[in-house]
């Protein structure tokens, strides 16, 4: 048997996992071998010390403003997660939520277009629902997607047109400005429905 | 007083009760900021990673179900997290084997020069340095098994290896040590031949 082999055997017996049957085979071999009691007298110092690297500590009034720094951050995460079981199943509720979406897209389309006369058309109640949408929105890029993604659609249907091959998304500004009026007028119309309803 | 065990507030905070996973937090807080800090070295980013530590758990608590105990598990999160942070950290530095850069003195140990401290001192202060320097994988067996006194079992399961494995981490973490260290090692051991 090599000394590696040995060595390593030390290594075992340093950490408890030596059998007695090994045990004896080894201390035999350490009796006729320096080498292998060169690397047990180190490999224990080495063990010995070891258990100090954990003794650096953080002073005690760290602990409890650990501590609410921690609570303050759980008690953001336990909102944030009451919203999120709020929703329900991500898709199913982005689906039924597309009107509001329409609706809301046709409000973004005149925050952000450059100032016109479809401005003054903006409705209060839209800018509203808007807020509150952008607020739903506006922490979960899964959802924002998933809302883009009805968004592209429906108008690509009614307007045949590919929405999505345009735009970097409904969170971005520059879609709006190449928004056609034809776009705009359709928007407004859906806009309209969605207020009566 | 009734003072809840460990169990029955993971119950509560399950049903969401935030003051019964704080409570958790509290009673666990320094001991996993301190096996973190085994890892990280660095007060800071321990404490960073203590509150990520706990946050994790807290995402994840419906998915803890009891099979070992809630301190094994957020221990379990606590060297996931921080093996990720080191891995990270060494492929930022472009780094994924023992460096060759620990600062050792050239000249060795200072030995009795009173203003290094003492040769033991200085011993702990390159141990920790030669440790921080091992390969991941070695570092995390050692720093489970020699410094925090796991059996080759407990560090397997926490690491999800087979004992073996850590055997032969350790072994070869311990060979590694004894070579970076071997200035300091021969005046703590003046008899021994490397």
């Amino acid at each position: 048997m090599r000394c590696s082999e040995f060595q390593r055997w030390i290594s075992d017996g340093l950490a408890g996992a030596l059998p007695e049957e090994k045990r004896k085979r080894l201390d035999e071999h350490l009796r006729r071998c320096p080498s292998c009691r060169s690397f047990e007298r180190a490999a224990r110092l080495i063990q010995e010390e070891a258990p100090r690297l954990a003794e650096d500590a953080a002073p005690e009034e760290s602990w409890a403003a650990g501590l609410d720094r921690l609570k303050r951050r759980l008690s953001a995460e336990a909102v944030r997660s009451g919203r999120e079981s709020r929703r329900g199943p991500l898709w199913k509720w982005a689906f039924a939520a597309a009107p509001l979406v329409l609706a809301a897209a046709a409000g973004l389309f005149l925050l952000f277009r450059p100032a016109g006369q479809m401005e003054a058309l903006l409705p209060i109640a839209a800018d509203e629902r808007l807020g509150d949408l952008s607020f739903e929105i506006a922490d979960n890029p899964e959802l924002m997607n998933a809302f883009n993604q009805v968004l592209e659609s429906t108008l690509g249907e009614e307007l045949g047109v590919d929405a999505s091959a345009r735009s970097g998304g409904f969170d971005n500004p520059i879609l709006y400005q190449e928004v056609t009026d034809e776009e705009l007028a359709f928007v407004l119309e859906e806009l309209k429905k969605e207020l009566r309803s | 007083m009734d003072v809840p065990d460990d169990d029955r507030l993971v119950r509560h905070a399950k049903d969401g009760d935030l003051e019964a996973f704080a409570e958790l937090a509290r009673r666990h807080q320094r001991r996993i900021f301190h096996t973190v800090m085994n890892f990280m070295q660095n007060p800071a980013d321990a404490d960073d990673l203590t509150q990520e530590t706990f946050l994790h758990a807290y995402r994840n608590l419906r998915n803890f179900r009891g099979g070992s105990s809630f301190f094994t598990w957020i221990y379990r999160i606590a060297v996931n997290l921080s093996l990720n942070h080191l891995k990270k950290h060494r492929r930022e530095k472009g780094r994924t084997e023992l460096r060759d850069d620990i600062a050792l003195d050239p000249a060795g140990p200072a030995g009795s020069d009173p203003e290094s401290g003492s040769l033991a001192d200085e011993l702990r202060r390159k141990l920790g340095e030669a440790v921080g320097s091992l390969p991941v994988p070695y570092q995390a067996a050692f720093r489970l098994v020699a410094v925090e006194g796991m059996s080759h079992g407990q560090a397997a399961r926490i690491l999800g290896c087979a004992e073996n494995t850590v055997s032969w981490r350790m072994f070869k973490a311990r060979r590694i040590l004894q070579d970076r260290l071997k200035p300091y090692l021969e005046r703590e051991v003046p008899h021994a031949l490397f």
